[in-house]
């Protein structure tokens, strides 16, 4: 694995077991939520973490960081490993219909809809946070709780609550940019 | 207006973003908005995140699941297992250039050319040499290399084909093997580390070398 030239020093190659712990230390956790949050069986997560990394450890000369971040690879060999797996279990919870066979009856097997998938990506988001951004945003947004009653808990003045909302509203942007998703 | 006020200002988007800005205050922020291009731009970016952020589950959040432990160094001694003896295919599915072949009972197909899964899915044209075989194909651009989902019958019954993936500087790059069906159709994803623009074509080949199927990839 050579990093194109002009390019900073990467980080060890995935074929390395050093870069291997990398890339699982920085993008494991998260590749286990999807799918959990996909399978909703924890062994199966398990199973599929370990095939996106030892795929990735197979393919890692194919890996070319100029042309997408190592975790936007490691999601799409992710969504692949997933939709193996959901066939291999035959177990279809996405039903989707394909449109243009009405009457075929056929399913297309992969992973959930994609507003499951973007609920899952703004939860990730929303854990990169500072807590007491998240918490901003939780309880003022999501609970609907009154600013007092949350300042008065956190023990800070009203005004900062606003001022965290408005923060924490753009960090979050920030985050799922950084995730790759398109505003 | 001082820099004090415009940040007070600012810093109020965020209220009226979620509609939580008491109404004493709309009117002076939507009055300063009209006035103010770049907190129309902060506006637009922190309202982005709505639609989405509306679905999440709280409770989601009090408790964020981890993998075991251990799993870190599961994967790194399977790795180094891997690394030190003959690549086994394993229990479920294509490596980097391996087949995998579903004997789909009935006939059913799961899969629909056209988008899926946000990469777009590209039917290729496919010529085969052999009448008895049925093909269609579509190619898949993936970051690491494109992937062909071949969907056919008519392989000889117990015969091993191979696939390589031609590449435009004249590469052949081995895209796995499958045993063919004969008359049940089969499902094989073929993966390749050719990037879909490097790609010109495949080709299937049986045991003696033949070609008896090429797909056409020159097409965009």
């Amino acid at each position: 694995m050579g990093s194109p030239p002009g390019a900073p020093p990467t980080d060890p190659g995935l074929d390395t077991e050093a870069g291997l712990r990398a890339a699982y230390s920085a993008h494991g956790p998260e590749i286990y939520r999807y799918a959990l949050r996909q399978l909703g069986d924890d062994g199966g997560a398990q199973e599929v973490v370990q095939e996106v990394f030892l795929r990735a450890w197979r393919r890692a000369d194919s890996y070319d960081a100029s042309l997408a971040s190592l975790r936007v690879w490691l999601f799409a060999i992710a969504r692949n490993v997933v939709v193996d797996e959901i066939r291999r279990l035959n177990v279809r919870p996405w039903r989707r219909q394909l449109t243009d066979e009405p009457e075929s009856g056929r399913d297309s097997i992969g992973p959930a809809e994609d507003a499951l998938v973007d609920t899952w990506l703004v939860e990730e988001a929303l854990r990169r946070l500072r807590p007491e951004h998240r918490q901003a945003i939780v309880q003022a947004y999501l609970r609907g709780r009154p600013h007092a009653e949350i300042a008065a808990e956190a023990g800070v003045p009203v005004g900062t609550i606003r001022s965290r909302v408005f923060y924490g509203l753009k960090a979050l942007r920030l985050a799922m940019d950084e995730m790759g998703v398109e505003p | 207006m001082t820099p004090d006020e415009h940040r007070a200002l600012r810093e109020a988007l965020g209220d009226y973003a979620i509609g939580r800005l008491p109404r004493d205050e709309t009117s002076a922020l939507q009055a300063h908005l009209d006035g103010c291009a770049d907190c129309r731009a902060e506006l637009a970016e922190i309202s982005s995140v709505l639609p989405a952020l509306r679905r999440v589950d709280p409770a989601r959040l009090d408790h964020t699941p981890f993998p075991p432990p251990d799993l870190g160094e599961r994967i790194v001694s399977a790795a180094r297992a891997e690394g030190a003896r003959p690549r086994q295919r394993p229990r479920w599915l294509p490596v980097a250039s391996a087949a995998a072949v579903a004997i789909l009972i009935g006939g059913a197909v799961g899969y629909a050319a056209g988008d899926y899964d946000g990469i777009p899915r590209e039917p290729v044209a496919v010529q085969a040499m052999d009448p008895a075989v049925q093909a269609t194909a579509v190619a898949i651009p993936h970051t690491w290399g494109v992937e062909i989902v071949l969907d056919a019958d008519g392989f000889r019954a117990g015969s091993t084909y191979r696939v390589v993936v031609e590449a435009d500087d004249g590469r052949e790059v081995g895209a796995g093997e499958f045993i063919g069906t004969g008359e049940n159709p089969m499902i094989c994803n073929l993966n390749s580390s050719v990037l879909r623009s490097d790609a010109s074509g495949f080709k299937v080949l049986d045991a003696a070398g033949a070609t008896v199927l090429r797909g056409d990839l020159t097409a965009t």
